[in-house]
């Protein structure tokens, strides 16, 4: 039997708090927390997940490119300047890029677009770039396998792009 | 359009340092991007001497000339491009007939780059 106690003060935990394994329920909440991270490993293809450290190199990585290319002729050959678009979109993608994959080096393109280069190898290479504009541009090569296309991009990566890194990756 | 010999080494010259990698010495994709003006510009350098290949970069722009990704005039050609030499500067050339889609574009950059041997001056 379970009793609803109101909540006075400050003391009552936050609806984001992670459960302290302790209490009557404490089987079912762990139980809880450990499906749900196996089902969001699953969705990426790994059971394990890493965060902090890969992120914050790859956020690093762009602002430092952004601090170089975001100016007119940064390759010396007539290069448009990256815009903060593709800057604000290259960052949205890096935050939902699958942890479970290594972080891509970023680079600028003379056309102002930002891209993320997958190199597993002579032969094995996936990149796609971004301008601000919700369109990823990629193309991959898979060994004698080349493609290249086009996905539009909100909020979440496209299925076609996990799947190519997916294959990079496999 | 003058000729180039499809045995004639190019050199793509790099005066930024988000077009290469130093951990396995090899060449971005973006080193190959071609401008707006799909005009890629390359340099011929075939006998020449290193020192003289060096030179020839470092006096072509203001910026320091990092690097140069040098590739077989018949790589590019295998990769379905043309090469246009004007010699304005002398032994210019510039790698031409891209696709129009941006993501095709990218594909034949990566080929070129895949072929690329990466020097750091």
């Amino acid at each position: 039997m379970s009793i609803a106690v109101p909540c006075i003060g400050f003391d009552c935990p936050s609806f984001l708090t992670m459960p302290s394994g302790e209490g009557t329920d404490q089987g079912s909440s762990k139980k809880i927390v450990s499906d749900i991270r196996r089902v969001i490993a699953k969705m990426w293809g790994s059971e394990s997940i890493t965060f902090g450290r890969p992120l914050d190199d790859a956020l690093a990585s762009l602002v430092d490119v952004y601090k170089e290319c975001s100016r007119s002729d940064w390759d010396a050959y007539g290069a448009v300047a990256v815009s903060s678009d593709a800057y604000e979109e290259a960052k949205k993608i890096i935050n939902l890029l699958p942890s479970s994959i290594q972080m891509p080096d970023i680079v600028a393109e003379p056309t102002g677009e930002i891209g993320f280069e997958w190199r597993r190898g002579r032969g094995q290479i996936f990149v796609f770039s971004v301008g601000g504009k919700h369109r990823i541009n990629y193309a991959g090569i898979f060994g004698g396998n080349k493609i290249h296309g086009s996905e539009y991009f909100e909020e979440t990566l496209p299925m076609a792009i996990i799947e190519h890194l997916r294959r990079l990756y496999s | 359009m003058c000729q180039v010999d499809a045995t004639e080494i190019l050199a793509r010259y790099i005066f930024s340092k988000n077009q290469y990698r130093p951990s396995d010495h090899t060449v971005k994709y973006s080193a190959f991007m071609p401008p707006i003006n799909k005009r890629l510009s390359v340099f011929q350098i075939t006998g020449l001497a290193e020192e003289e290949i060096w030179v020839m970069g470092g006096a072509l722009r203001a910026q320091s000339v990092l690097g140069r990704a040098d590739i077989k005039a018949n790589e590019v050609i295998a990769a379905e491009l043309m090469l246009a030499a004007d010699d304005n500067p002398p032994r210019h050339v510039n790698i031409v007939g891209w696709p129009e889609e941006t993501s095709a574009i990218k594909l034949k950059a990566m080929e070129l780059a895949e072929k690329a041997q990466l020097s750091l001056k």
